[in-house]
């Protein structure tokens, strides 16, 4: 049960109503032009091979078919992701194979037919000749001495490495009462959204101008890729994004099917459609989360972290993903790890490493799920050897309200977090007290995990660039213009996936202008009609899109009072907007309609506009987050083992959750609920997994098994508001938290339920077959 | 996930299909309620020249009471099957567990039967409850007991130019229960025990039929176990005896989703719960 529902700020999602009627349109309903030309993708077998020879001749025959190779795209030059900082291999990715692929997925042909079907029959019909060469799969694989190398620019495969130690870590590591140490992993995961990918590309030729629709998070980002790669400037492009059936993440990279698809759109001045099937995506979209974290935690007799040494290493896959580049999980694993936690000295080694597998990119939280399974592992790790309650250990080290402003070990800043109040209240709503007294079933064996989290959220420019990232720009734009008639359009640089934008955006303008929020029509992702921006991803959608919504409303808000106080003889600052009028303060009674401002904006008015104000009620705003902001949230998750089968199920569940002052409450606890749905898979049952030879077992989602509605639990809510200080209307960034504590928190219980036995919970995910083992060698002792 | 091309017929007689069916032989595939041939045509890995669709055909559905045998039609809706009063409760709980509603709604009962696969329910509670396939074909009509019927994997003892018509089911005993295991709620079966079973006054078992899912790469009936338990009452003891001797030469499939080994285990588990169940019931 959610108390979000309750609050008078949940106002329905604009969005519904469209979506559950089924008016929504997705990329596979907009109606191909004449012409249209389907595409299909030919994907390499295999993980590593030299491509020898293409023969299309038979594919040819069919009827309309067309084959394009490398060949045919001659200019199209690989992209790189990265800045030439030290640290990064220099290794781009290529558009379309050449010589050589590098994973079994990657992208060899295009065909093209007058439908999807005669598409599929003319790819099995291109005959490839491949010689087959070593590949590397694992990240144990790719590490070896003498392992086939993915890049000759990345020598040991190493695609991005980092190293760094606080000031004195040596002397305060020797100095420590205890240091505990484990290693922690996780198997790879998909992203699996409902809708795959897929585009639209469509030429002009007569105005030479070119019209992409994609199922993408990223819009603007999308089109300044293609517009580098093909050589085209921006303003011929258009990049939209219609209803896109969820992202995670996944969808926020650039991809070579949409810079295909604009090339031979505008080659053949044909219209070119691709929907990807669910196969395209499992082998073609990026993965995620193949880590490790091996980590040493030092501490002081009585439970006070000293500091943490970690060595982490990603499974980058075979290139660097467009626009998040190698870094991402590798860098984002040690920058995400120290959580809300008091600690001075922090070292880390961490690694990007090239496989011949798909590239990774980010996925809802990016590296904080594994990070935080093993940040709150190594706590309960400690309360174990310390003979300390675990929420005990955890309260000794807590960040409390004296410390803030805080930059933590690795320089990141808090500007405050509640999380003493979190983790007391998650205690009490999840009765954790009262653990014992429901651990009474003889066939279930029955454990309860605490995590304490972060989510750093709203990263803006200067985050980018001192990741080293060439194509993100970090900032966010919003253009506000009040119509005549009063009512207003809102175009926000970010583009919606399910978040909810155009009811949160609606209700964040409201605020200011005293227009109701269903009088406030939000539009996103048309690069033809938004300003510039760069996209929805990482949590940055209230703080970044926000900021510019906010800043956008206020200069209006202002101009709309200048205009009220001019008609009403009345100083602007006194003006007040609420309800659709402009009254003034402390005169009762004197008030005219903001459809009369907006009349009189528009020159459609007696009353004139005040000296020198121009007309309209238009204005675009940027908002560039100078530092990132931190939400928080406390989870407790409960579960029991079947002794006889080692089935998992989740009995109880209990968040507290701080992400500064919500917009929309509802909204909020759906982002929270979907999220931990995509932290219980991975931990109960997803996992991408390749044979020796690079081959991807799981490509469907019969082997790649997704939790459903079914395994989703009861969830018990609280909020503890605690406004930011360093964002424009005190919101932090909400979306990804759940996943990052739904993580730990059920590890945690995982391996409290399976206290009594032999076995060291550390790699997800924990598959009932490891239980049973353990269960069954005790139980037939 | 486009299919290649096929022809479709949809004759609406049954002499109409089976001519069909003796003229294409084995480059014909039946289509009844499309839950698992659908998908195989779009991945391509069901390659029919003619999809021979059944939907059409009059007289295919029903469910008939004879002599206390209960006569299923092979194109009868799962969901149809589940709820009608004269299914043998064995069948309909069983069926609880196939799939989503929105699967049962299309997916027939036959076609359930006719595509083997391993880890559908419905076989096993076919076998279970010595159920008896009856065949036709443009040669006659022959009937196959579940025992003959399943051979291994998306295999059965359907003949090319044969079809599934009924699925005919003997009075069972006053007791069952089924019990399932997958990775997620509501998913394929990983492991599953089928069973019904009498008892005397004393409480012993004096009747006995035991199916297994995940046991072997078709349903199988665990004889050993049946043995084993016949005449006992229902200890912890005789039923774990009884569950290991059951699965002793036992030859799980190993895959993605478990080891054979793990297979086993969680099978003499859910054969302890299973037969608990139903002398409990």
């Amino acid at each position: 049960m959610s108390m979000g529902h309750n609050d008078p700020r949940s106002v329905p999602r604009k969005e519904d109503a469209r979506l559950l009627r089924g008016q929504a349109r997705f990329l596979d309903d907009i109606e191909p032009p004449a012409g249209t030309l389907h595409a299909i993708f030919l994907r390499s077998p295999h993980a590593h091979a030299r491509i020898l020879g293409i023969d299309a001749s038979a594919a040819h025959a069919l009827p309309g078919v067309l084959v394009l190779t490398a060949e045919d795209f001659p200019h199209l030059a690989p992209l790189s992701p990265d800045l030439p900082l030290a640290g990064f291999a220099p290794v781009p990715r290529p558009i379309i194979c050449t010589d050589t692929v590098r994973f079994v997925g990657d992208l060899v042909a295009l065909i093209l037919a007058p439908d999807a079907y005669i598409a599929e029959d003319a790819a099995e019909l291109v005959l490839v000749d491949y010689d087959p060469l070593p590949a590397v799969v694992t990240l144990e694989d790719a590490l070896a001495d003498g392992a086939a190398e993915v890049h000759p620019q990345a020598p040991g495969n190493l695609l991005f490495q980092n190293r760094t130690a606080t000031e004195g870590f040596d002397a305060a590591f020797a100095a420590a009462a205890h240091v505990f140490r484990e290693d922690f992993s996780a198997s790879r995961v998909a992203t699996v959204s409902l809708e795959p990918r897929g585009c639209l590309a469509r030429h002009d030729a007569g105005l030479g101008e070119t019209t992409l629709f994609s199922s993408t998070q990223v819009p603007h980002l999308l089109r300044n890729t293609i517009s580098t790669a093909l050589g085209i400037p921006e303003s011929a492009l258009r990049v939209v994004a219609p209803d896109v059936g969820g992202g995670f993440g996944m969808k926020a990279s650039v991809y070579p099917e949409e810079l295909l698809a604009v090339a031979a759109a505008r080659k053949l001045n044909r219209p070119i459609k691709w929907v990807g099937d669910r196969q395209d995506d499992f082998l073609a979209s990026s993965h995620a989360r193949d880590m490790r974290f091996g980590v040493e935690m030092a501490m002081e007799a009585d439970g006070t972290l000293i500091g943490f040494r970690l060595d982490v290493l990603a499974n980058a896959g075979a290139y660097p993903g467009i626009p998040f580049g190698s870094s991402i999980e590798a860098g984002g694993g040690p920058r995400t790890f120290p959580g809300p936690y008091r600690f001075k000295h922090y070292a880390f080694r961490t690694r990007a490493v090239a496989t011949h597998t798909t590239p990774s990119g980010p996925y809802r939280g990016v590296a904080a799920p594994v990070g935080f399974m093993a940040l709150e592992g190594m706590m309960d790790r400690a309360a174990a050897a310390l003979g300390l309650d675990r929420a005990e250990i955890r309260r000794r080290n807590l960040l409390v309200d004296a410390d803030y402003p805080f930059i933590n070990a690795s320089g990141i800043r808090y500007d405050n977090g509640p999380h003493h109040a979190l983790l007391a209240r998650a205690l009490e709503l999840s009765d954790y007290r009262g653990f014992a007294t429901r651990d009474t079933d003889p066939d279930r064996l029955r454990g309860i995990g605490i995590a304490c989290i972060t989510e750093q959220t709203g990263q803006g420019s200067a985050r980018y660039r001192a990741r080293g990232l060439l194509r993100i720009p970090g900032i966010e734009a919003a253009r506000l213009k009040v119509e005549p008639d009063g009512s207003a359009v809102l175009f926000v640089s970010q583009t919606t996936q399910g978040q909810g934008h155009l009811t949160t955006f609606a209700q964040m303008a409201a605020e200011s202008l005293g227009i109701a929020p269903e009088h406030i029509t939000v539009q996103e992702g048309d690069t033809a009609l938004t300003p510039y921006g760069s996209g929805t991803f990482a949590s940055r959608g209230v703080v970044a899109g926000g900021g510019a919504v906010i800043t956008a409303a206020e200069t209006i808000a202002a101009k709309m009072k200048r205009i009220a106080g001019h008609i009403m003889e009345a100083d602007p600052a006194d003006i007040i907007l609420r309800d659709g009028v402009a009254e003034v303060n402390g005169v009762p009674g004197l008030s005219i309609s903001i459809e009369e401002i907006a009349r009189a904006a528009h020159a459609m008015r007696p009353i004139g506009m005040p000296p020198g104000e121009t007309f309209g009620l238009d204005t675009t705003q940027h908002w560039d987050q100078p530092v990132s902001s931190v939400s928080a949230a406390c989870h407790v998750a409960e579960i029991s083992i079947q002794r006889r089968t080692g089935q998992i199920r989740v009995e109880r569940y209990a968040i507290t959750h701080d992400c500064g002052r919500m917009i929309n409450p509802m909204i909020v606890d759906g982002q929270t609920h979907g999220a931990v749905l995509q932290g219980l898979g991975p931990v109960l049952m997803e996992r991408l997994l390749h044979d020796s030879e690079g081959q991807l077992m799981t490509t469907t989602l019969l082997d790649y098994t997704l939790p459903t509605m079914l395994d989703m639990p009861d969830i018990a809510m609280d909020h503890i508001e605690t406004p930011a200080l360093d964002t424009l209307g005190g919101v932090k960034g909400v979306a990804e938290g759940g996943t990052i504590g739904a993580v730990p928190a059920l590890v945690n219980a995982i391996a409290h339920a399976m206290r009594g036995y032999d076995i060291n919970i550390r790699a997800i995910p924990v598959r009932p077959e490891t239980l049973l083992r353990a269960i069954s060698t005790k139980d037939s002792r | 996930m486009k299919p290649p091309p096929f022809l479709h017929a949809a004759p609406e007689t049954l002499p109409g299909a089976l001519e069909l069916l003796a003229e294409h032989g084995d480059a014909a595939r039946i289509l009844a309620g499309g839950q698992s041939l659908m998908p195989l045509l779009v991945m391509r890995m069901a390659r029919p020249a003619l999809l021979l669709d059944i939907n059409r055909c009059a007289g295919l559905s029903g469910i008939t009471r004879h002599d206390g045998e209960t006569r299923i039609g092979a194109m009868t809706r799962q969901i149809a099957v589940q709820r009608a009063p004269e299914t043998p409760a064995l069948l309909a709980r069983a069926l609880g567990w196939a799939g989503p509603r929105a699967v049962r709604n299309r997916g027939t009962l036959g076609g359930s039967m006719a595509h083997a696969d391993p880890s559908a329910e419905a076989p096993a509670a076919a076998l279970c409850l010595d159920a008896v396939m009856v065949l036709e074909s443009r040669r006659g009509q022959r009937l196959v007991p579940a025992a003959e019927f399943f051979l291994d994997a998306l295999v059965t003892a359907i003949a090319p130019d044969e079809m599934l018509l009924e699925i005919r089911i003997p009075p069972g005993h006053p007791r069952h229960a089924f019990a399932e295991t997958g990775v997620r709620q509501a998913d394929l079966a990983m492991a599953a025990i089928a069973t019904d079973l009498a008892l005397d006054r004393q409480g012993r078992i004096s009747a006995i039929r035991i199916a297994a899912i995940g046991a072997a790469n078709r349903p199988v009936r665990l004889p050993l176990a049946e043995q084993a338990l016949l005449g006992q009452s229902p200890t912890p003891a005789t039923l774990r005896d009884a569950a290991r001797a059951g699965l002793a030469g036992a030859e799980p499939p190993s895959d993605l989703i478990a080891s054979a080994a793990h297979r086993v285990a969680v099978l003499e588990g859910l054969l302890a719960d299973a037969v608990l169940e139903a002398c409990a019931a």
